[in-house]
């Protein structure tokens, strides 16, 4: 049997213990003690309904409802360059640089091809004609300067032409004489040349247009009275009745130089191609703007064309950009 | 995908993975630091701030219970906003107080719960808030822990960072003083939650 203190040292030990035996956190043999002090004590029967009903309510009170979401903002990626963005890039500078490349392609070539236009000229007076032929229609040509030009000898006047020779239009060698400015330009040229003397001349070597005949010489000299007979009042006729300025610009004094074969002799035709050769001889001033402009024109077409396209996908970048 | 491979993944720097931890987890971990701090504000202030924390330090969780690590962060953060309290003791005096108007703020109310039940379960809230209130911190907080989260008193033992047999005798402590408050306000409780319902 306890005594008083025993028994107020069972019920401390007991109490000190409801806790954890109603956690069921003691051993067995402790259990079974507190167990049976249960049944024998009242009071401490009452303190562990307090107890286990005082769990009980804590663990019923409603827990509060939660203010809001407590996740962790995502940090952003680090923008990395997509592909498009890598792509749009690479295509504006690859689009600028082809736009550089043929831009200094296109200078190169303007520049290039005036300096060669102006540096063979070495002739200082032939430089002004030329490129004032050039820039000038055919019909432009002045009749004083033609005149003279048919006048020089044929052979000092040929060098200087082909003296400006241009890599893009190589210069025929027949392209001699400033005679070739042009024919309708030319075509007043007779008159002056008429009343030298030489047309009688030349309308026999306009004559033969049948070389087989061998009374050439017979006919010329008939020719030759009539025009004269004519000229004396009708030289305007007379010349207006020459075959072609052919006849004023042949070389060949008179008819009789012309060689009796006809194969020998040039054909009228010949002569005539030759001539149209010959008018191609003032072509070679004009040279380097008749060669830069075909290639200028594709030039400005890719240039416009790329700088749409460094224009588009610049744009694109900083669209890409900033977002 | 399971906790282990969040966890894995949240210590590998990912965020998202993180998330799925707190959204499983934040509302233990709030409701721990609303019993411990007993107003929202703050307990809201620590919930955010443990679950800063465990992000930070999410490489240094070696397993075992997930949950009990978590609590034993907030338990920190608690003790954090407690100390602030105690610098400010008319605002911790005013949060202990609860409103009578308004007990248990941000109770959700059940959809089955009749109006009268949602204002019974209002009132045990405010009255076991107030008996909290009462107890020390350390055995609040074990009580907490072992009481209404549920830990083992090993888990609670490492969550206020002491030895099992601590936590036994403050919880013992801790149950009696709250049983003790609650028998002085048995008449303010609801007729279905008084002790005598029990007898």
């Amino acid at each position: 049997m306890l005594g008083r203190n025993d028994s107020a040292n069972v019920h401390a030990w007991v109490e000190e213990r409801l806790s954890e035996y109603l956690d069921k956190r003691l051993a067995a043999t402790e259990r079974a003690q507190i167990e049976q002090h249960l049944r024998e004590c009242a009071d401490c029967r009452a303190l562990f309904g307090s107890l286990r009903w005082t769990i009980g309510l804590a663990k019923q009170a409603p827990a509060p409802a939660l203010p809001r979401a407590f996740t962790l903002p995502v940090p952003r990626r680090a923008a990395q360059p997509s592909f498009a963005f890598g792509f749009a890039q690479f295509a504006t500078a690859l689009a600028t640089l082809l736009l550089l490349a043929v831009i200094g392609v296109d200078v190169t070539t303007q520049l290039g091809g005036g300096m060669i236009a102006m540096a063979p000229s070495a002739a200082k007076e032939f430089a002004a004609p030329t490129l004032a032929v050039a820039a000038a229609p055919p019909q432009a040509a002045e009749p004083t300067k033609a005149a003279e030009i048919l006048k020089a000898p044929a052979p000092t006047a040929a060098p200087k032409p082909t003296e400006a020779p241009k890599p893009a239009a190589p210069i025929a060698p027949t392209a001699a004489p400033q005679p070739t400015m042009a024919p309708p330009a030319a075509l007043p040229a007779p008159l002056n040349v008429l009343p030298s003397g030489t047309e009688p001349r030349a309308v026999g070597v306009g004559a033969p247009e049948t070389p087989e005949t061998k009374g050439a010489a017979d006919s010329a000299e008939k020719a030759r009275s009539a025009t004269a007979a004519l000229r004396s009042g009708f030289a305007i006729t007379a010349t207006g009745t020459i075959p072609a300025p052919i006849a004023t610009l042949a070389p060949t004094p008179t008819a009789t130089a012309v060689p009796p074969t006809a194969s020998a002799v040039p054909s009228p035709t010949a002569v005539a191609q030759a001539r149209a050769e010959a008018t191609r001889a003032p072509q070679p001033t004009q040279v380097p703007l008749a060669t830069a402009q075909p290639l200028a024109t594709p030039l400005r077409v890719v240039e416009v064309g790329l700088l749409f396209l460094v224009v588009f996908f610049g744009t694109l970048v900083v669209v890409m950009w900033r977002k | 995908m399971d906790e282990q491979a969040f966890i894995r993944a949240a210590q590998k720097g990912d965020v998202a993975a993180f998330n799925q931890l707190v959204r499983g987890y934040q509302a233990p971990v709030y409701r721990t630091a609303y019993r411990v701090l007993g107003d929202a504000a703050s307990a809201e202030d620590a919930t955010q701030d443990a679950f800063i924390s465990a992000y930070k330090h999410i490489r240094t969780f070696r397993g075992g219970s997930f949950k009990a690590w978590l609590l034993r962060i907030v338990t920190n953060a608690c003790y954090d906003q407690l100390r602030v309290k105690q610098r400010r003791p008319a605002a911790s005096l005013d949060a202990m107080l609860l409103d009578p108007d308004n007990p248990a703020p941000g109770l959700d109310r059940a959809v089955t719960e009749s109006p009268q039940d949602f204002a019974e379960r209002q009132e045990l809230g405010a009255t076991i808030q107030r008996g909290l209130a009462t107890l020390p911190h350390d055995q609040r907080m074990t009580l907490v822990l072992v009481d209404i989260e549920g830990l083992s008193y090993e888990d609670a033992a490492d969550a206020v960072a002491t030895n099992v047999g601590t936590v036994k005798s403050r919880l013992s402590r801790a149950r009696a003083a709250l049983r003790d408050f609650l028998v002085q306000q048995e008449e303010l409780l609801p007729a279905r939650y008084r002790l005598k319902s029990e007898r």
